[in-house]
């Protein structure tokens, strides 16, 4: 059983990055928002997962990217810094009778009024450093604070499409 | 001790944060002072191939207007195939021979496997590396312009600075006044780029062409650079503001031509012999 759950998460973190790589990361609108969707491994790892090791994982997975952009260091700061806040949100935003065994990090499972406020507000924390970085000025701090906001709505839209793709809600019994 | 142990596993999430964020950032500021580390970077061997796959599955969704270019190309070529043949007889006739002058440059036909337009410094990644004849320095130009010159090699696959980089500079003349200036991308509009240091004295106008001067190391003299859009001039300002529409449609770039120039090594030799400077 467990194996089985350990394989799935698996599976679909090579899909939520083979996504990214082969389709997302070549959709810029407008010059202006990026669809930053590996996010997604690190959002939508289950709630239980254990903090620390979410974080290697998240370092991990910013070096991968990182080296696919020529980026160095910029995804990976951008990952650990949502790793971090991903732990403390978690905690922050405990539905009332706690966390259950069955919940998982989707929009159908949490309901809209977890759901958006949690992905938007660490997709704005993770885009804000990486835009920073990559800009490394603030002199365009506009600039910068408009990608952002473009770039965390347009990822949004871009993993919940992919959720769904991938992860067709379940009727409920 | 065992105390701090203590605190140390209470707030290990925050320590392991601060740790992974140092390497980040130490990551980002040696990439910014020369950006040397060859396996971090998209020329290896497996983000290349990734990238390979991808761009031969979207290459297919472009191939009508790919075409387009390339039967334009076609007939430029042939356009310029005639002319130099005319050149080549007349030369024929004249007892003067400079064959080194002749085929200063050689063409290499790459294709674009990795772009960016949106971020701050681009960079391209072409599929062609050292064992292909590419070498770091190299010029690339584009069937419709200028764009941008090769940072690092691997066996099989090269990164290329694209003319949208914060540290790239060209240089470009405007053709009608003969006046030469540095081009430079503004940051933002990958279909916009400023000429700078133009001297107020001269009269470029809107609507003039700009192609590279011949003071250029990696490009040859007179390639399209784009269209002069707007100028400007302050009443205290020595140079013009001058902003350019760029010939390369950067966000479409597809096959290049990377260029080599075998007189290069002469000329910067005999330059730095002299001044002591390199280009």
């Amino acid at each position: 059983m467990i194996a089985r759950n350990v394989f799935q998460l698996v599976f679909k973190i090579l899909i939520y990055l083979g996504i990214y790589f082969l389709v997302a990361s070549r959709l810029p609108a407008f010059h202006m928002a990026l669809c930053l969707s590996y996010t997604a491994v690190i959002l939508l790892l289950p709630i239980g997962s254990n903090a620390v090791r979410t974080m290697i994982f998240a370092f991990a997975v910013g070096f991968l990217v990182d080296i696919f952009h020529s980026t160095p260091g910029i995804h990976t700061a951008a990952c650990v810094l949502l790793a971090f806040f991903r732990a403390n949100f978690l905690n922050w935003m405990v539905p009332a009778g706690g966390y259950e065994e069955y919940m998982t990090i989707s929009f159908p499972s949490m309901g809209l009024k977890w759901f958006v406020p949690y992905m938007l507000g660490l997709l704005f924390l993770h885009h804000f450093l990486y835009f920073l970085i990559d800009y490394s000025s603030f002199e365009q701090i506009g600039m910068v604070f408009l990608k952002t906001i473009l770039s965390s709505i347009f990822t949004f839209l871009g993993i919940v499409l992919i959720q769904f793709g991938i992860e067709p809600p379940k009727r409920a019994d | 001790m065992g105390s701090l142990f203590r605190f140390l596993y209470e707030y290990r999430l925050f320590f392991l944060f601060v740790l992974f964020e140092i390497i980040s950032f130490w990551m980002v500021i040696n990439k910014n002072t020369k950006q040397q580390i060859a396996f971090l970077n998209s020329s290896n061997e497996f983000t290349a191939g990734i990238m390979g796959v991808s761009d031969a599955v979207s290459g297919y969704f472009g191939l009508v207007q790919e075409n387009e270019k390339l039967a334009g190309e076609n007939a430029r070529l042939n356009a310029l195939l005639v002319k130099s043949q005319q050149t080549i007889q007349k030369m024929a006739m004249d007892s003067i021979k400079i064959p080194e002058m002749l085929d200063q440059y050689t063409f290499i036909v790459a294709k674009v496997i990795n772009n960016s337009v949106s971020r701050p410094n681009n960079y391209i990644t072409l599929n062609k590396g050292k064992l292909d004849g590419i070498k770091t320095g190299m010029g690339i130009i584009s069937p419709q312009g200028v764009v941008g010159r090769v940072m690092v090699c691997s066996d099989h696959f090269s990164t290329a600075t694209s003319l949208l980089h914060s540290k790239m500079l060209i240089s470009a003349e405007i053709s009608r006044i003969h006046s030469s200036g540095s081009l430079k991308w503004g940051g933002n509009d990958p279909d916009r780029a400023n000429l700078e240091f133009v001297a107020r004295h001269l009269k470029p106008k809107v609507g003039d062409t700009v192609r590279t001067s011949e003071f250029s190391n990696i490009l040859p003299e007179g390639i399209h650079v784009g269209v002069i859009k707007k100028i400007s001039l302050k009443d205290d300002a020595t140079f013009y503001n001058i902003e350019v529409d760029l010939a390369t449609d950067f966000s479409s770039l597809n096959f290049v031509y990377v260029i080599e120039n075998k007189l290069k090594a002469e000329k910067d030799t005999l330059q730095f012999q002299t001044t002591g400077q390199t280009e």
